[in-house]
């Protein structure tokens, strides 16, 4: 599965960082970034997309 | 007067007032109706004070001049939240805007953008263990230490939970310790909900006169503080790229802001939270095994949500769940229903610790998602870790009246009577 993050939507919540704490953090510019798109289970991921206040992250394929 | 209208919640003259404004011991269940309002909904007309039978009350925080909308499904509510343009915060400058001045709340767009990101730097996960050890950890230890050596049984809900948000809002913007206790007042006459438009600007340049000398301080001698970072920062004009430093009233609206909406929400949190876990008999539970502490912490966040709406202005003609709204018309998305949605959780009245999760709609949804969601996290889990570490067979007082959860726009316990070990 591939993660993507559109740093122009990305307002740097923190929000994925909460739900999926292994797989993203935040760079010097306070945008997500993915440390490790394994690093937590599927479930977690999803919910850091879907709880994205922006939608700013994209999952390929979509259901995982 | 029933037993129900005279229940006194609040740390102050003003939070005892403003609780019964809300509806405290007045509505204690609201979720049947929501239920309802949810199936032949779920966009119904009228405010949800309205739907419970309470129009009238909370005027400031309506805007009762305007054609009011409400609606009650999880769906629903994200779309509202979400959708920041056609569903505009602006409703804030006519609601809280009108004492706390011109904040990013109600700010849209590449604005609210520009506004936000000077300050979320400060409000990352990262950040926040660096506030926990300089203000959150110390005043907890504080007031245990103090809780221990009387030995004998309290109100956590007063003696704990009223005191720590409000006290790590009011450190990180210099306040004085002395000084919290009536800038916790001030905070909640500002806000609304209780007394006339002519209290609230007082207590707003209350806060003002206060926080004006801790600004001119912070210009004169930086401190990282969240004052200091305020006064340090460059905002961009889109216009012509210029910057410049933000003015005192900017820094003022947001500190006026922050001090509600950092005190508030998280004492009622940590109230319904242990209520939750006494209430099901887990605190042993999450003691003995703290990796339950977070999902405790979600999962009460989503049971009893501290703020349960939040309004926005429409600003087009447009159509929800098949009812029709006008531009100009104010809709008033429920949290708190959102919350409850059973086609998004069974039996969702329960407070259920295995519960697979899901993200809940308490901190908001979309671009206004609370800002302060890390530092409430930290406060909850910093206090929690150190009752459980503190307080060995910690239980309700059994010979205390039973305490219950109760409010409409704000839920919170009634009380936390509690007796432990020495």
């Amino acid at each position: 599965m591939q993660i993507k993050i559109d740093r122009d939507r990305c307002m740097g919540s923190g929000s994925c960082q909460f739900h999926a704490p292994h797989s993203f953090d935040l760079d010097a510019e306070c945008k997500a970034v993915v440390i490790d798109a394994f690093g937590d289970p599927l479930q977690a991921i999803r919910d850091a997309a879907e709880g994205c206040p922006t939608h700013a992250i994209q999952l390929d394929p979509p259901t995982g | 007067m029933s037993e129900a209208n005279i229940i006194e919640i609040g740390a102050n003259p003003a939070d005892r007032a403003r609780n019964r404004a809300i509806g405290a011991g007045v509505i204690n269940d609201p979720y049947p109706t929501y239920d309802q309002l949810r199936e032949t909904g779920p966009v119904h007309e009228g405010t949800i004070n309205r739907a419970f039978g309470l129009d009238g009350m909370m005027d400031a925080f309506v805007w009762p001049d305007r054609r009011q909308f409400a609606c009650y499904d999880w769906k629903t509510v994200d779309t509202v939240l979400r959708d920041a343009k056609t569903f505009s915060s602006e409703w804030y400058q006519h609601t809280l805007g009108v004492t706390i001045g011109r904040s990013m709340i109600q700010m849209g767009g590449t604005e609210h953008r520009r506004y936000r990101s000077l300050v979320q730097p400060s409000f990352t996960r990262k950040e926040m263990e660096r506030w926990c050890e300089r203000w959150v950890q110390s005043m907890v230890d504080r007031i245990l230490d103090d809780l221990i050596a009387r030995g004998e049984p309290v109100d956590l809900y007063a003696e704990l939970c009223a005191k720590v948000p409000v006290f790590t809002i009011a450190s990180s913007f210099g306040v004085a310790e002395d000084d919290v206790p009536h800038f916790h007042e001030l905070a909640v006459i500002q806000a609304g909900a209780v007394g006339t438009p002519a209290d609230r600007k007082r207590a707003a340049d209350e806060i003002a006169d206060y926080l004006k000398d801790v600004i001119e301080r912070r210009r004169k001698k930086p401190e990282d503080d969240l004052i200091g970072l305020l006064c340090n920062v460059e905002i961009e004009n889109p216009d012509d790229g210029s910057r410049h430093r933000l003015s005192d009233d900017e820094i003022l609206a947001f500190a006026r802001l922050m001090l509600p909406a950092g005190s508030g929400t998280t004492y009622r949190a940590l109230g319904c939270l242990l209520l939750a876990l006494f209430e099901t008999d887990q605190i042993d539970r999450v003691r003995a095994n703290r990796s339950l502490l977070e999902p405790a912490i979600e999962e009460s966040m989503r049971w009893e949500q501290p703020l349960t709406s939040a309004g926005r202005l429409v600003t087009r003609d447009c159509e929800l769940a098949g009812v029709k709204l006008p531009e100009g018309s104010v809709i008033h998305a429920s949290i708190a229903a959102a919350n409850h949605d059973p086609g998004r959780w069974p039996d969702p009245h329960r407070f259920d610790l295995d519960r697979e999760r899901k993200p809940h709609a308490s901190f908001g949804l979309g671009p206004h998602l609370c800002i302060g969601m890390h530092l409430a996290r930290m406060e909850l889990r910093t206090a929690m870790n150190a009752i459980l570490d503190r307080l060995p067979n910690l239980r309700l007082d059994p010979d205390a009246p039973k305490p219950w959860v109760t409010g409409l726009l704000f839920r919170m316990p009634t009380a936390l009577p509690v007796v432990f070990d020495a």
